[in-house]
């Protein structure tokens, strides 16, 4: 009964709750200054403790919400970083792999990939294209895929996977060695799609490629600003940076 | 305010208890077989019989198969008599052999492990002694050293149990002192009111539990195992509950609902100083202290759901930890303070006892019985403990901690809950 009546005093004093105030006035006895007081009508009382209640009921439901959606958001950021990682690993796997052993490693799939490239329809969506060259790449048939994603440039040059497609084209040149290209690759992504997702990524390898070709302090500022944001690219970058600098 | 109670009905004799008598319903799928050849002993009729007791034990573990003594072909007293073929034909993997004998009235256990496989013995003659009071004692101290050798394990077969025993018409609640394979039942406290809660000091000399005794109100009290001394430790208005000492023993937090509604307080044992942890209009649960005694790990609706949260006590920071379905509570840590053991429930199943690696937040199902609660986990960190229902009765049940062992206690006179693991004793 007193927490009820507490309770009571506390929202009829905040002055935001204009509501609460207006149901106590309406009632029979009046209270006009909206100040509680030991005579409140028992029905007022309990509406307003109810009210608390049911709000109190909602806040935690919500409360309940918000902690597994942010506990899910960890878990898909975690799957990605892992996700990340793992395609990493295996194209610089593949790439090891197809530098001893280049003629055998990438001369059939060479042929095979091309054909599976050519098979898809023109009227195939830029989605599909792009699947299909993402593809190629997952199976290190770097060749393939590097055609592939020039198709798909070709045809959708400002599609929505076109930052994507230089990305990986880079990525491809610079496990290849190709610095050069793979310079051209990222600085167009970075110029031609500032707001892309992959900005940071391409950002982070033109850093790496920087850093390879000798020009270490381009490669030191580069990194340096990747290292500022919160992507994991940020963190990436970080830890290159602690590693080699 | 302290107040000491001497409990003189402890130490009431001659009031025979019903034992636990726990049974493995599952073990491991291929368990060690031993051989434990009844320990040689040249006087007259012996209260125990240790090898029957090792026998138990080891088995009780889920581990072990123990061969029955009438299918050995010989009963070897010395490595000498010892045929490896004899034990290689009954499937035996490990065989112990052991004897007693007696001066003055102390009693000697001398036992020898053999490894059949290898055909070599594993360790050379150890000997247990202890009065005849004691012979169960030193049966369970063999049994640690034979599972701890064999599984490079610490053997949980000295450690003890507490728990509840309920009995209606009349109503009555004790608080049970037992063996961990239920023999050697103790009265520790008896009356006509709910006991609730019981968990033990981290050195295992005392038990805090909550009795209902004074005015049909819970209180929590501490009482000294030895001595039956007791003390009342808390007498607030509404809810006193849920004890859990600290890993240092010093002190003891606790669920009271004397500011408004349940929330969380650490009460130093010596002072009675109280701290106030958590500060919410949900009710805020069951404390248990993480295994370093840096954080404490608690059950809270405030999400709308029972969850388990924890909260650092230095920072008072907190964090839900349990997102696997939509009832999660009880928490209990493990030893090496890796795992997280309570009672879940997921929607449209009943209530289970789960484990979840504190690290990855992965979360397993341990029990197969319905209406579990209560778990508490073995010093050891291999098996745990809980309460469930069977024929309509409260029983405990055991599993271990890979689920791969499952023991159910039959259906006794009363209904027994609650239990409460001992930690090891020094």
């Amino acid at each position: 009964m007193l927490k009820n009546l507490i309770a009571a005093a506390i929202i009829i004093a905040a002055p935001v709750l204009q509501a609460q105030v207006r149901v106590v006035e309406s009632s029979p006895q009046g209270l006009g200054s909206g100040v509680a007081q030991p005579g409140l009508p028992a029905s007022a009382e309990s509406d307003v403790y109810s009210q608390i209640r049911a709000l109190q009921e909602e806040v935690a439901i919500l409360r309940g919400l918000l902690e597994e959606q942010n506990h899910q958001l960890k878990q898909l950021k975690q799957l990605q970083l892992d996700n990340y990682m793992d395609l990493d690993r295996r194209i610089s796997g593949g790439a090891s792999a197809a530098a001893t052993g280049h003629d055998e490693l990438s001369k059939p799939i060479k042929s095979s990939a091309s054909e599976s490239n050519l098979a898809l329809p023109d009227t195939a969506s830029e989605a599909d294209l792009y699947k299909a060259a993402y593809d190629l790449l997952n199976q290190k048939d770097f060749d393939g895929a590097v055609a592939a994603f020039k198709d798909h440039l070709n045809r959708f040059p400002s599609g929505n996977f076109a930052s994507n497609s230089h990305y990986w084209l880079g990525k491809v040149a610079m496990l290849k060695k190709d610095y050069t290209q793979a310079r051209t690759w990222f600085t167009e992504l970075i110029s031609n799609f500032p707001n892309a997702p992959k900005v940071p990524d391409a950002q982070l390898d033109l850093g790496k490629v920087y850093f390879l070709t000798g020009e270490k302090a381009k490669a030191k500022s580069l990194l340096t600003e990747v290292a500022t944001g919160g992507s994991d690219a940020a963190r990436l970058a970080q830890k290159f940076l602690t590693d080699n600098f | 305010m302290k107040r000491y109670l001497l409990l003189c009905l402890i130490f009431v004799a001659g009031v025979a208890h019903a034992q636990l008598n726990l049974k493995v319903t599952k073990g491991v799928d291929n368990p060690t077989k031993i051989a434990v050849v009844p320990f040689t002993w040249a006087g007259g009729r012996l209260p125990e019989d240790l090898g029957k007791i090792v026998g138990n034990d080891l088995e009780f573990s889920g581990q072990f198969e123990a061969i029955a003594a009438d299918r050995m072909l010989s009963f070897p007293r010395s490595e000498t008599e010892v045929h490896y073929r004899d034990w290689k034909a009954l499937g035996s993997e490990y065989l112990l052999i052991g004897s007693i004998t007696q001066q003055a009235d102390r009693y000697y256990a001398s036992y020898e492990l053999f490894d059949v496989v290898q055909q070599k013995r594993v360790f050379a003659k150890l000997t247990v002694d202890g009065t005849e009071a004691q012979l169960r004692d030193m049966a369970h101290h063999i049994s640690d050293k034979v599972y701890e050798t064999i599984t490079g394990i610490r053997g949980i077969f000295s450690t003890k149990l507490i728990y509840v025993e309920a009995f209606t018409r009349p109503q009555k609640y004790r608080l049970m002192l037992s063996d961990i394979d239920g023999f050697r039942p103790r009265m520790l406290l008896e009356t006509r009111f709910p006991l609730l809660s019981p968990v033990w000091s981290p050195n295992g000399q005392r038990v805090a539990y909550v009795s209902f005794e004074v005015d049909n109100k819970p209180s929590i009290y501490v009482q000294d195992i030895a001595t039956g001394r007791r003390q009342q430790m808390t007498n607030f208005r509404g809810l006193n509950g849920a004890p859990a000492w600290s890993p240092d023993g010093q002190k003891l937090a606790m669920a009271l609902s004397k500011d408004g509604n349940p929330e969380i307080y650490v009460m130093n044992v010596l002072t009675r100083q109280l701290t106030r942890i958590t500060n919410h209009f949900a009710i805020d649960h069951e404390p248990t202290w993480s295994a370093d005694g840096a954080s404490i790990f608690f059950t809270s609706d405030r999400g709308g759901k029972p969850q388990i949260y924890e909260v650092n006590v230095a920072s008072m920071q907190q964090e839900r930890v349990t997102f696997d379905g939509d009832y999660n509570a009880r928490p209990r840590v493990s030893p090496d303070g890796k795992s997280l053991v309570m009672l879940n429930k997921r929607p449209g199943t009943s209530y289970h006892i789960a484990a979840q690696d504190i690290k990855s937040g992965n979360l397993r199902i341990l029990s197969e019985t319905n209406l579990d609660e209560s778990p508490t986990i073995a010093p050891n960190g291999a098996m745990l403990m809980y309460a469930t229902r069977s024929g309509g009765k409260g029983v405990l049940a055991a599993v271990s901690l890979d689920a791969r062992v499952k023991i159910l206690q039959p259906p006794k006179q009363g209904d027994v809950r609650e239990p409460a693991w001992s930690p090891f004793f020094k």
